[in-house]
């Protein structure tokens, strides 16, 4: 066996190719005990030092479950059970998919290396072994696999945190159960689409059957997305409860809940807010806006909605804001439409920067307005939404029938 | 809602379909990497350099067959670099022997810059000498294959390094829209705790200095603590913990913050009324299983007492001197347990010059393995007798939580003045 050259020898970029590889494990798998020997002093010389040697396939097979290692250096030509069949075993099995199988053999013809390839190598060297080379490789891989699991990692770990969070965010929202008991209590059907642009959004909504047999409901958008904009929409559910089964009219209760937010959001933040009640009696939706969407209302047999006003003061910039009182006529039949400024900021090309605006949208919904199936209407309307252009905001749409 | 004026460091919404996740799916075409779709390496960018054009001709027609769908050109190192420069495709297949600007000179100049620093770099030589292989290893080639080409190795070296590429950028893009999301959130989470002047204030107003060591996980969580202006030379101080950890955690923190402004100016005065409404309120939002621990407590600078409850918080220490610390003796379920549970105070002395400690569990844990509360009582009255007290803890804690790290932990300092 050749005695290693000092490590000195080796070109400066291939002993900085294998730094930092002290933690990998790599399994040798050779029926020549010289080779593997080769190979061993090589790698360590590499600065890799967790190194297991097997003798053929099926050796090297049994070793894999104990030894786990991050890269394989395979030979083809073994007894027993050969390279080209333990890189198929290996890939057949989902744990070791992904993991580098850099053959090492003295098969130079191209169809032996196409061959391991199709078996699922990952690289291929011939012998006799070009230690540079070998080394440059082993760490290229090594490195590969490194940065690939420390990212898969931190996937995995957040797309769990954050899937728990969601779920949390899903549960402040009202179920299917309250709703049936509402519509069965109300006759006021609600269908509902939240769709936050990345896990977690800053939009919200809540509906609740009043004492007095009328309905409050409510729709807001927070600044921002995602975790940050989901925190506030928690500290909102928080002081929606807090004063939401007192009796205040919707203009009172926006100024309520901007009072409070005005004392919790950094600066910087804040949200639009559209609260109203159905009042089944004198068929009316009384409502107030901070800076929301118009709201639309339509009744049997109009051809267009009608848009309500949304204007007003977002929330939690100026505490001594009020807001107007608003209504519109909600008689039996009617329907009413609340949505995210998601809805209407889709961009629609042209040349200034243009949005699809209340107008398009209140167009677009003019098609469906007496479609009898709630859910079919709102996802028609939202097929037609994604149809415009990109939404890349949070997206909540309710549409609520009054029944009877 | 996106807004001007808004910061996001983000920068842009995240596409619908990749919001899920998942949509990482086998392509069944290949054996060894079945993570990518088809079609997304089908549709990376490939550059070809070579000096010949029946090479380029002959590269471009295999990667055609495969189906990849943006093949560019150059035929010279120069070329190569004012295309890159333009427009960095995810992939270079580069020709070593040429003239003007060989390869190992494009690969070099590709290293030197960071935006190229990562690009896979495929070599095709007829180089067989293995010192020019090692001279392409060295100037940054990522891999080599070797002329005349063949079809099969080509495209498996072709798929494999693009294949990596993709996947490796969608876990940066991942990993870097998720960050600025919870740095954004961790923000906003300090913004919830008092800002140092403010809390020192309320303190002096009642005869105390206050000093506050907290630590905020970036991947957010549970801790909070606050302070309660009171008339009469008193203040009220909470320390609360929800238990689990990241985004969650700190989705219910805000909850139970929000909940403590609404509830603090009405029942401050008094710990046990403030604890029980803020069970009562919290059971209501909390799901089952979500749970906090919590100590509020009303400092009496006059009396010289410290009243508080507990929701399984961790005691309250108080060491005047003598070496010997007291705990509080005040408990309770945590908070959102059970609506309606009724939380008792325990009254505490608080001779002047003493110091009243309030501390998450995780401090407790970091100082004192066994969890009694003696080994960080020694350790605070160790430090309160050379004289350095808070700033000795803190050191400690930070030498004790350094090498754990991620999770978040505080510790409240009260020391009622010697002297009127």
């Amino acid at each position: 066996m050749s005695k290693s050259p000092p490590s000195d020898l080796l070109p400066a970029e291939a002993r900085d190719a294998v730094d930092g590889l002290a933690g990998a494990r790599v399994l040798i798998v050779d029926d020549n005990r010289i080779n593997r020997h080769l190979l061993l002093a090589l790698l360590e010389r590499g600065g890799i030092t967790l190194i297991e040697q097997a003798e053929d396939g099926q050796d090297a097979l049994v070793l894999m479950e104990r030894f786990k290692p991050d890269l394989v250096l395979l030979d083809l030509m073994m007894p027993q059970m050969d390279g080209f069949e333990m890189c198929r075993r290996l890939r057949a099995d989902p744990r070791w998919k992904s993991l580098p199988v850099l053959v090492q053999s003295s098969l130079s013809r191209a169809e032996d290396r196409a061959r391991a390839f199709a078996a699922g190598a990952t690289d291929y060297v011939t012998k006799p072994i070009n230690a540079v080379e070998l080394l440059a490789r082993v760490g290229i891989q090594l490195r590969k696999r490194a940065m690939l699991r420390d990212l898969e990692q931190y996937h995995s770990r957040t797309e769990n945190e954050l899937e728990l969070a969601r779920a949390m965010q899903a549960r402040m929202l009202p179920g299917p159960e309250r709703l049936a008991e509402l519509e069965a209590a109300t006759g006021i059907a609600v269908q509902a689409h939240f769709a936050p642009s990345s896990e977690l959004g800053g939009d919200f909504w809540g509906i609740e059957h009043l004492p007095d047999g009328r309905v409050a409901v409510y729709l807001v958008d927070f600044s921002g997305h995602g975790v940050g904009a989901a925190l506030n929409t928690f500290r909102l559910d928080a002081i929606c409860r807090r004063i939401g089964s007192t009796d205040l009219t919707p203009a009172e209760f926006l100024e309520t809940v901007n009072r409070r937010l005005c004392g919790l959001l950094p600066s910087g933040q804040f949200a639009t807010m559209l609260t109203g009640l159905i009042d089944p009696v004198a068929g009316e939706f009384h409502y107030a806006s901070a800076a929301s969407t118009a709201p639309m209302v339509w009744h049997p047999g109009d051809e267009a909605p009608r848009l309500g006003d949304g204007s007003g003061l977002p929330l939690g910039l100026l505490s001594s804001v009020t807001y107007d009182a608003r209504r519109l006529p909600m008689p039996p039949g009617a329907r009413l439409f609340l949505y995210s400024d998601a809805a209407i900021e889709i961009p629609i090309g042209g040349e200034g920067h243009e949005v699809l605006d209340e107008y398009g949208l209140a167009t677009l919904l003019a098609r469906r307005l007496h479609q009898p199936d709630d859910a079919g209407l709102l996802s028609g309307l939202l097929d037609d939404l994604t149809a415009t252009g990109p939404i890349d905001d949070d997206l909540t749409a309710l549409l609520l029938t009054r029944r009877r | 809602m996106t807004a001007d004026g808004w910061h996001n460091p983000g920068g842009g919404a995240i596409p619908q379909s990749d919001a899920g996740h998942s949509d990482v799916q086998g392509s069944g075409d290949r054996p060894c990497e079945c993570r990518i779709p088809d079609c997304t390496v089908l549709d990376c960018p490939i550059l070809v350099v070579d000096d010949t054009a029946f090479n380029r001709t002959l590269i471009g027609a295999f990667l055609a067959e495969a189906g990849f769908r943006q093949v560019s050109f150059a035929a010279s190192g120069f070329e190569a670099l004012a295309m890159i420069e333009a427009a960095i495709p995810d992939l270079l297949i580069l020709d070593i022997m040429m003239p003007g600007m060989d390869g190992f000179e494009v690969c070099r100049r590709l290293r030197a810059m960071p935006e190229t620093a990562d690009l896979p770099i495929l070599v095709q030589t007829a180089l067989s000498s293995g010192e020019d292989r090692n001279r392409a290893f060295a100037a940054g080639t990522t891999d080599l294959v070797s002329k005349p080409l063949e079809r099969t190795e080509l495209l498996a070296r072709v798929r494999i390094h693009l294949e990596d590429r993709v996947l490796i950028r969608r876990l940066q893009t991942y990993r870097a829209r998720v960050e600025a999301e919870l740095s954004i959130a961790r923000s906003m989470q300090e913004h919830l705790l008092p800002p140092p002047a403010q809390s020192a204030a309320v303190a002096a107003a009642a005869g105390c200095r206050l000093r506050a060591h907290s630590v905020i996980s970036p991947n957010l969580g549970g801790d909070l603590w606050g302070v309660l202006p009171l008339g009469g030379r008193r203040f009220g101080a909470y320390l609360l913990n929800v238990a689990g950890r990241g985004v969650s955690a700190a989705l219910n923190a805000f909850r139970l913050h929000a909940l403590l402004q609404e509830l603090g100016p009405a029942h401050g005065e008094d710990a046990a009324v403030l604890m029980t409404a803020l069970n009562d309120r919290a059971a209501g939002l909390l799901a089952p299983g979500e749970k906090a621990t919590m100590t509020y407590g009303v400092v009496d600078g006059e009396a010289g007492r410290f009243i508080h409850a507990s929701a399984d918080g961790a005691p309250p220490m108080i060491l005047n001197g003598d070496g010997k610390p007291a705990f509080g003796a005040a408990a309770g379920l945590p908070i959102g347990i059970a609506p309606g549970t009724r939380y008792r105070s325990d009254v505490m002395e608080l001779p002047r010059g003493s110091v009243l400690a309030l501390y998450s569990v995780a401090v407790l844990e970091a100082l004192d393995a066994g969890g009694t509360g003696i080994g960080l009582g020694w350790m605070i009255a160790r430090a309160v007798a050379e004289g350095e007290g808070f700033d000795a803890v803190v050191r400690s804690l930070g030498s004790a939580l350094g090498q754990v790290g991620g999770d978040g932990h505080t510790l409240l300092w009260i020391e009622r003045e010697a002297a009127q």
